[in-house]
């Protein structure tokens, strides 16, 4: 894994718990999406590290938009 | 059953080995009280059975969740097996989801061996018959070696018990002596496991060095935890070769069951199991990341990659500490030089 890729998963995974904290109706709209109860969210972002792709998974399920810029 | 306090503190003192058994039982606690609403009088003769790392206490974020429902009667309602795998279902995407993985993840594998209802019947009685089929040879073992009960334990136990009992009654040994059926087929599957490997890697399927070290490594200990706990029956001071003792021996991990006798053995071979505590641990410690697991997927024998080739000599060492165990400790290197060759 390249450490483009690495930052980009990571940095998607931060701005979905910031999402999460920031707005507690995000935490059913999310679970519902995914097919688990709400506390299978609660352990989901205690966990330092998420798959890229479901990082980008959760993040279309709560309707964010991500635009990808390259330094 | 307990393990002597020397083993456990060796084992506890393995940082992965120890995370990975917390990790594990409390998988196992959650998944037990996710599926206690389904002990209905309808799921009656019923359990879900986990299988592999998790039974092992071994679990990590990258393992799988196979699982079966073992029947031993066949239930009124013909829909509740299914709702019990449904239900089995729902908790390995909970289980993938809660480690920040996609809904695919943990499935289980494609062979067809789990994921699925079997009778009980049909893993007890057809031992070596024609309708022992791989799929039955591999799960009568894995329930045997690596499984735990998530539903209702009471089948989980009557199964294995009906499963030592059959290898015990047609085998007719003194049960201080080495039961010679079970040790055959217990080989058996460890013979099965290595050609399936090789013959997948001939063509192509599944080609995978993960694949290679995993056979390597935790399905090696695997079979050694097994063949110890059928080396020491009989022997002074140890468990005889009946239902009840060998139950109590399946009771524990493989790798417990490998290391048991740490306490009473001499310097070099307690150099050898302290030995493969330690390669158990590097493993689980690379195996448990991710990346590592992408890189050594694609390697393989032939090819140059320093995370393979680092793994491969741990597998060259295990191999070292157990031909040790097996054919230099005095207690059991005639049974396993008797017993392992011909």
């Amino acid at each position: 894994m390249s450490n483009t890729t690495r930052q980009l998963r990571d940095d998607v995974r931060r701005l979905v718990v910031d999402h999460l904290s920031s707005r507690p109706e995000a935490r059913t709209v999310l679970a519902d999406a995914l097919s688990v109860p709400p506390s299978s969210i609660d352990r989901m972002v205690t966990k330092d590290v998420w798959e890229l792709s479901f990082a980008l998974q959760t993040a279309d399920a709560l309707g964010m938009r991500l635009h990808v810029v390259r330094d | 059953m307990p393990v002597a306090s020397e083993v456990q503190e060796l084992l506890d003192s393995h940082p992965h080995l120890s995370r990975a058994r917390t990790f594990s039982e409390d998988r196992i606690d959650d998944f037990t009280s996710q599926l206690a609403r389904y002990r209905t009088d309808d799921a009656e003769g019923l359990d879900v059975v986990a299988f592999g790392s998790l039974a092992r206490r071994e679990a990590t974020a990258e393992s799988d969740f196979d699982h079966l429902v073992l029947a031993t009667r066949v239930p009124d309602d013909p829909d509740v097996a299914q709702r019990l795998l449904g239900a089995a279902d729902e908790l390995r995407k909970r289980w993938a989801v809660e480690e920040g993985k996609e809904d695919e993840a943990n499935k289980p594998g494609a062979s067809g061996v789990f994921g699925c209802a079997v009778g009980a019947f049909d893993l007890v009685h057809q031992i070596g018959l024609q309708e022992d089929t791989n799929h039955s040879l591999t799960r009568r073992m894995l329930l045997l070696e690596e499984s735990v009960s998530l539903l209702d334990e009471t089948v989980h136990r009557n199964v294995i018990d009906s499963t030592l009992r059959r290898y015990l009654e047609l085998d007719r040994r003194d049960p201080t002596r080495v039961p010679r059926f079970l040790l055959n087929d217990v080989t058996r599957y460890w013979h099965t496991i290595t050609v399936d490997y090789q013959a997948k890697a001939r063509t192509g399927v599944n080609e995978s060095g993960l694949r290679y070290i995993k056979l390597l490594i935790p399905r090696k200990i695997l079979f050694a935890g097994t063949l110890m706990s059928l080396m020491l029956c009989g022997k002074e001071g140890w468990h005889l070769a009946t239902a009840d003792h060998l139950r109590e021996q399946f009771s524990i991990t493989p790798l417990e069951r490998l290391v048991q006798a740490l306490p009473t053995v001499d310097t070099k071979v307690h150099d050898a199991m302290v030995g493969i505590v330690g390669i158990a641990d590097r493993y689980l410690e690379r195996s448990a990341d991710e990346e590592w697991r992408e890189t050594v997927k694609k390697a393989s024998k032939t090819s140059t990659c320093h995370e393979f080739d680092e793994m491969r000599e741990h597998a060259s060492d295990l191999q070292a500490h157990l031909e040790t165990i097996f054919f230099d400790w005095d207690l059991i290197a005639a049974d396993s030089k008797r017993m392992l060759a011909f």
